[in-house]
């Protein structure tokens, strides 16, 4: 098995990239306990991640809610801008509508 | 060329299964390489060297595959921006979507041609019909493997011997887009009430931003008697608690949480999650705070409010729809986070403790949730049935002027950056695309006349309208294009405007014939003028050409146009409010679903019925078959129901059991209603559109006006 296929950084990911651009893992964590792990820049915008992961548990987008610490990501936010750390979790919420029980 | 990142970077895991790192493929997640792939990209490996299309293909292939049928900016920029008001988005005019009523080939490959693409932008955005959603997936899914056998265009079913380019693919969902995103508007804009529609000039129909992040499209659900969303109930929490912080009462001793409260609670309780937002809760208790107010989403379809006071050590709910131990599976996770985030003691149940109003209705039990709250905080009155409609567009109102803080007007939309290169806002008009499709070949003909006209007299226009008027005239100032475009764009929202008055019928009537008598002396008014008036009575022939070629392309001639065109429309929309057939069965939805979504040449001769045509006999007819028949030949949009049609069938008073007869009906009940309407519309609406897009219209005006101004200057008996 190669040293990718293990999850473990590859020779590129070893090095330094420039000073804003550094990569983290993070995990998404989906209402049912799956997890999928994904590795981005910290200036990239979380909706690339928003738009793989659901493209990767064929879902609609839009049919599903990414959080970071209980709030809500939005479109524009990138793992810089929200503070976040390697190997933090991002939730996923499904949509829910309601009127009546 | 060796695979560029061989291997899968995205796996799943179960929860109980220790994490796997494997990373997405960088081309999925690092847009910048494209263009480096694209560089790398030789097309005689690949093309037509009968390669079998696979998902681990080099990046190259995959990423040249992408961009051969990526949308080009400049038709993008043809559709209107998501931050453009809702008034705008309602007043395009999309091409229909076909359907089974019209003959096309429903085999993906039939589609695909190896000729080069043989039409220019303006052909492609002005096809008469679209195929519908199911099959454009079908063609998308086909699309990888026939791009590697050399397929360079589509086969354009309306023209045969039309190709068009591989990007058309984009361009069928952007118009599908634009066709939901319309008809949710235009039923909220048939739900407001007149005097409150201005607020549709200042809403962006679909901006992104914090108080809306699934885009303001769901905001639809606020202001319809649709079910609240979770975006929107979390939008109102935020209000709230902007209110809790800013009144110094509450700001040191009550807490507002969104949905995610819940959220992390009963993960806590399945999975046994821990995270920092239910330790930073834990937190707050412990410095004071004494209340903690949230929204609770309960049996996937209702909301209620929920209170936990720290300082009574109590629990309770207040559920507009009560039934006794209605969240009992939530109090239990509930009380199992408290035995562990506050050990040593005991919280009691107060069960349905919160003041609430009693929902009598099926629809607004999230207005009644936030109301509770407040009730519970503020003291404000409690909800009725009644004031439900105002209370939502005061939350519209809320939400609005939040969205104008959030996004100051230097701003940049998110979502327009995602987009890709549009060009400024101001420099785009939503309905110009649409209206190309009726006007540019208009355009072309009135120019072509023009120019020729001015070649024969050497004369501009501007110096017959100097001679003619005996004095320097300005040329007509240079017109608002929106404007202009806006007037001849035949648009949803003025074909739609009367419907939603259908409880008077005599209104609706006053109000159809009232236009038609504005629109029509307008048209005749100038037809009917009399020689002195005439401007180009003094002029010779080619001097008379001239001016009437250029008179044509006036602002004048436009809004003569314009208006005939409306008086059209009103004739056609006030024949089928007569039918009444069509009232007897038919209301205001069917018809917004069926003028929205016409089948352009689905006409039914009338008095049959269309379901012997798609029950299939001699095979078995279980559920999904009657469900793929169901969405197949209803349109979307239920009669009689704010609602939009679900395909699945109603199974509720038959013990959850499918029962064809019961299926059988319902489907006959659903197509009837559809069809009739369809068939009345849809005909006559094909037919006018054939009409104006023959350019016979224009034809007849120019000729027209060109053998009126000879008949005055009387240069037809010279």
């Amino acid at each position: 098995m190669s040293q990718e296929e293990q999850g473990l950084p590859t020779q590129d990911n070893d090095v330094k990239p420039e000073e804003g651009n550094n990569t983290i893992n993070i995990k998404v964590v989906s209402s049912t306990g799956e997890e999928v792990f994904f590795k981005i820049k910290q200036s990239t915008k979380l909706i690339k991640l928003q738009s793989a992961y659901a493209s990767k548990v064929g879902k609609d987008v839009n049919s599903i809610r990414f959080l970071y610490d209980g709030v809500r990501i939005n479109d524009d936010d990138t793992p810089a801008t929200l503070d976040m750390e390697d190997n933090d979790t991002i939730d996923v919420m499904v949509e829910q509508v309601g009127g009546t029980s | 060329m060796a695979p560029a990142n061989s291997g899968d970077r995205v796996t799943t895991n179960s929860n109980k299964a220790p994490p796997r790192q494997i990373f997405p493929r960088r081309s999925s997640m690092e847009g910048a390489s494209e263009s480096e792939d694209l560089a790398d990209f030789d097309p005689s490996d690949w093309i037509g060297q009968g390669k079998v299309w696979r998902d681990d293909l080099p990046a190259a292939v995959r990423t040249a595959c992408k961009s051969e049928r990526a949308l080009p900016s400049s038709v993008r920029r043809r559709f209107p921006m998501p931050h453009a008001p809702v008034s705008e988005l309602l007043s395009i005019r999309l091409p229909p979507i076909l359907d089974d009523a019209v003959p096309f080939s429903r085999r993906a490959s039939s589609w695909f041609s190896l000729d080069p693409p043989n039409c220019v932008e303006d052909d492609v955005c002005s096809l008469p019909s679209i195929p519908p959603l199911d099959f454009v997936r079908e063609l998308e899914a086909s699309f990888s493997q026939a791009w590697l056998n050399g397929t360079q265009s589509f086969v354009d079913h309306t023209n045969p011997n039309r190709r068009l380019p591989l990007w058309i693919l984009a361009y069928f969902r952007e118009v599908m887009t634009l066709y939901t995103a319309q008809r949710k508007w235009v039923e909220s804009h048939l739900w407001m009430p007149e005097e409150e529609r201005y607020l549709f000039d200042n809403l962006s129909w679909n901006t992104k931003h914090a108080g809306a992040p699934d885009g303001q499209l769901d905001w639809t659900r606020l202001v319809s008697d649709a079910w609240i969303s979770g975006g929107i109930i979390d939008e109102m929490m935020r209000d709230i608690s902007s209110r809790v912080s800013d009144d110094p009462t509450f700001a040191s001793t009550t807490m507002i949480r969104p949905l995610a409260f819940q959220f992390y609670i009963e993960k806590l309780a399945v999975y046994g999650t821990t995270s920092k937002y239910m330790d930073k809760v834990v937190v707050e208790v412990k410095n004071g705070k004494t209340r903690l107010l949230f929204p609770l989403h309960y049996n996937s379809n209702h909301w209620m409010a929920f209170i936990i006071d720290f300082s009574k050590r109590a629990f309770g709910f207040g559920d507009s729809y009560y039934r006794t131990g209605n969240p009992k599976r939530f109090i239990r996770y509930l009380t199992q986070w408290l035995v562990a985030a506050f050990p040593g003691i005991a919280f009691t149940n107060l069960d349905d403790v919160l003041a609430h109003s009693i929902q009598t209705d099926f629809l607004h039990c999230g207005l009644y949730t936030a109301n509770t709250i407040e009730k519970a905080l503020f003291g404000t009155s409690l909800l009725t049935e009644n004031e439900c409609k105002a209370a939502r567009i005061q939350w519209l109102k809320k939400f609005m002027s939040r969205a104008a803080t959030i996004l100051s007007p230097d701003e940049t939309f998110p979502i327009i950056e995602e987009m890709g290169d549009f060009g400024a806002v101001e420099d785009i008009s939503a309905d110009a695309y649409f209206v190309q499709r009726t006007s540019m070949s208009t355009g072309d003909i009135l120019s072509l006349t023009a120019r020729a006209a001015l070649n024969d007299s050497e004369v501009a226009p501007t110096t017959c309208l100097q001679v003619n008027n005996e004095s320097p005239q300005p040329v007509p100032p240079a017109r608002d294009e929106k404007e202009v475009k806006k007037k001849r764009t035949i648009s949803a929202l003025d074909r739609l405007s009367d419907d939603d008055r259908e409880n008077s019928d005599d209104e609706r009537g006053h109000t159809k014939r009232k236009r038609t008598r504005e629109a029509v002396p307008r048209a005749q008014k100038t037809t009917e003028r009399q020689p002195d008036d005439f401007p180009g009575s003094h002029l010779s022939a080619p001097q008379a050409l001239a001016h009437a070629s250029h008179h044509v392309v006036t602002e004048e001639y436009l809004a003569e146009k314009a208006a005939e065109d409306e008086a059209e429309l009103a004739e056609i929309e006030e024949r089928l409010q007569n039918n009444p057939d069509a009232k007897a069965t038919v209301s205001g939805r069917m018809l917004i679903a069926n003028l929205l979504n016409p089948a352009p040449t689905g006409h039914t001769p009338p008095g049959t019925t269309p379901i012997p045509t798609f029950l299939t006999h001699g095979k078995p007819v279980n559920r999904s078959v009657m469900v793929e028949q169901r969405t197949r030949h209803c349109a979307k949009t239920r009669v009689h129901s704010e609602a939009e049609r679900k395909p699945e069938i109603h199974v509720d008073y038959l013990g959850g059991k499918f029962s064809l007869n019961h299926a059988a009906h319902q489907l006959k009940e659903s197509v009837e209603q559809s069809e009739l309407l369809r068939n009345d519309t849809a005909f006559q609406k094909g037919r006018y559109r054939r009409w104006i897009a023959s350019g016979r219209p224009l034809e007849w005006q120019i000729g027209r006006k060109i053998s009126l101004t000879l008949g005055k200057t009387g240069c037809l008996q010279k």
